[in-house]
């Protein structure tokens, strides 16, 4: 029998992640965010951009409403015209370098822009990023084109800017923070001994077991009785029945590979959290708290 | 060398500075202690949610102890008077083959328009010519090229800081299309401003336009090939990244470019100021002139404080 994997294949996922090993040779796994919540972001931003413009339009026509007279009028529309045009280039830097890289369009789509080594964003590279907007959003002719197909294409995500300035956007995941603190009650095994059979048998008779029911009946006969043989020698047989026999073996090893003496790792199916990673969590909790 | 020990400015920064250092070897022991408990946690197939949070505990440590700590944050005014200048000294050679890609342009356009006259008509736009054409009769009633009321200066000043910007600002950009499209606006406006110099000396009113561009012109060119010069630091980390990957020379690049177009910025705003208050006003020539020349050693002040905050932070700043 071929020894299984140890890392079984994750089912496919169409989120798109990006692994940033740490000094520790520890992968840090962030998920990127995709071309619709960066476009959607993107649309939330301009709006205000927008709504501020048209803001200042009339604040200027209002200057001129009133009569202060022509000399400060030119002053106000002077003004405005330099705040439209800090607005325009300034608004998305500045909200980036300032708010752990999200403008107000990306914190309620929940995304943020980081370096590519997963620090947070540096002033200079939200400026970089943020004046190479004008080539993927304001290309003359082709508005945003560049831009989407860029994200939409690039392994990471990334457009002109994110180039030039090394950045990525990712999706902020909601944390439980509370995680660390809380204890969960672990139901405490009994203590009866290691276990007596090696993890490859172990895993051979629970797959068997767990197909028993599926299998031809004759042939279901003719393994249970093949692996009972195989197993007597090491653990007396108190009963005739080989299925008996296999189960009340299966029922026991899983007890004991539940006491602290199971060292060993076993390969939990994916999703389902083993014997191994619930010990492992509970006593970790509390360090974990601190950090 | 420089450096050397800072004078002690304040006893409870360096009381904080003293403590750092061992917060730093807590701090990393448990960073690296959660790190392996997150492998761990994976290779045991824990639940997600655990997983998810210890992964946040691990970059909030890893951002906290690899983030580039070079230096100290530096105020704005040391940024705008040393760090960006130096940029530009840095990448001289970026701006030299900027100013090239507009001056030589410029000339073969002046050299065009003065050989063959009849070519303005064709390639000028209309209002350029006719303001030409009534260049030397405002000349003989003592008004300037675009000169505005007053109450107006201020509007447009604003709106040719902005334009400027728009226009350095394509120029930077262009370098990610690998220097092509910064050329081709480093060049278009070459030759536009060529010409348009050309037409009016053709009406025998060069001094008259070069009195209005005298008081800002400096500083505003200037300014476009410092962009260009961005620029092509872009194109260049794409074209002939040396021994970096594309990727990492970009990044790099971008982080000096950027700060080229700090002093981009500051140039233009000033140019900008000097264009709509002086420039377009009817203040007399030699003033604009007299601005003209401290203009340039403004600049060259500019630059020298660039170019000692670089042979101070790097023995050998040539090879950039």
């Amino acid at each position: 029998m071929n020894a299984p994997a140890r890392d079984p294949a994750p089912p496919s996922e169409l989120r798109q992640q990006l692994d940033i090993e740490t000094p520790e040779h520890v992968a840090v796994r962030l998920e990127l965010a995709g071309v619709g919540s960066r476009a959607a972001a993107a649309l939330v931003d301009t709006m205000i951009v927008f709504t501020v413009l048209v803001g200042l339009q009339f604040a200027a026509g209002a200057a001129g409403l009133w009569h202060v007279g022509a000399a400060l009028e030119g002053w106000v529309l002077a003004l405005v015209i330099l705040l439209s045009f800090l607005m325009f280039f300034g608004y998305f830097a500045a909200f980036e370098a300032l708010n752990g890289g999200r403008t107000p369009g990306k914190q309620v789509l929940g995304i943020r822009v980081v370096m590519e080594t997963g620090h947070a964003v540096t002033p200079t590279a939200a400026t970089v990023r943020n004046l190479v907007r004008l080539l993927d959003c304001y290309f003359p002719l082709l508005p945003l084109l560049p831009g989407l197909v860029m994200i939409f294409l690039h392994r990471r995500n990334q457009r002109f800017g994110d180039l030039a300035a090394g950045t990525v956007v990712v999706r902020d995941r909601p944390v439980d923070w509370a995680l660390g603190l809380a204890p969960v009650a672990v139901e405490e095994p009994l203590e009866t001994g290691p276990p007596d059979l090696t993890d490859d048998e172990f895993r051979l008779l629970d797959q068997f077991l767990a197909r028993a029911g599926q299998l031809d009946p004759a042939l279901q006969v003719r393994m249970a009785t093949e692996l009972a043989r195989r197993f007597q020698d090491r653990i007396p047989r108190r009963t005739v029945d080989a299925d008996a026999y296999l189960i009340t073996l299966h029922a026991e090893e899983q007890r004991k590979r539940r006491s602290r003496f199971a060292t060993r790792v076993q390969t939990g199916a994916a999703g389902r959290t083993t014997v191994t990673a619930e010990r492992f969590v509970a006593g970790k909790r509390d360090a974990w708290a601190v950090a | 060398m420089g450096g050397g020990v800072a004078p002690v400015e304040d006893v409870a920064q360096l009381r904080e500075d003293l403590q750092a250092p061992i917060q730093f070897v807590v701090q990393v022991q448990i960073e690296e202690r959660v790190a392996a408990d997150l492998a761990r946690a994976r290779t045991y197939g824990v639940e997600r949610q655990v997983i998810e949070y210890l992964e946040r505990v691990v970059s909030a440590g890893h951002n906290a102890l690899y983030r580039a700590r070079g230096r100290r944050r530096a105020s704005l005014a040391r940024y705008l008077v040393q760090d960006f200048p130096a940029a530009v000294v840095q990448s001289w050679r970026h701006v030299l083959a900027a100013f090239l890609l507009f001056t030589v342009p410029a000339a073969v356009g002046y050299g065009l328009i003065r050989g063959r006259p009849e070519l303005a008509d064709d390639v000028l736009p209309p209002v350029m010519v006719s303001r030409a054409e009534q260049a030397a009769e405002h000349e003989a009633r003592g008004i300037g090229y675009a000169q505005s009321p007053n109450e107006e200066l201020p509007v447009i000043a604003s709106a040719i800081i902005s334009n400027n910007i728009g226009v350095a600002f394509w120029a930077f950009v262009g370098g990610m299309l690998a220097g092509t499209l910064t050329a081709l606006v480093l060049v278009s406006n070459g030759v536009s401003l060529g010409m348009g110099f050309g037409l009016f000396v053709n009406y025998h009113a060069g001094a008259y336009l070069a009195t209005f561009v005298a008081g800002h012109g400096v500083l505003e060119l200037t300014a476009i090939f410092i962009a260009g010069g961005a620029g092509f630091r872009l194109a260049g980390a794409l074209v002939a990244p040396g021994d970096l990957a594309r990727r990492d020379a970009l990044v790099l690049e971008g982080r000096i470019a950027a700060r080229m177009i700090g002093a981009v910025v500051s140039l233009l705003a000033l140019a900008g100021t000097i264009e709509g208050l002086l420039s377009a006003s009817d203040a007399p020539a030699a003033l604009k002139y007299a601005v003209s020349a401290a203009t340039v050693a403004l600049l060259a002040l500019y630059l020298r404080s660039g170019w000692t905050y670089l042979t101070r932070i790097k023995p050998a700043p040539s090879r950039a």
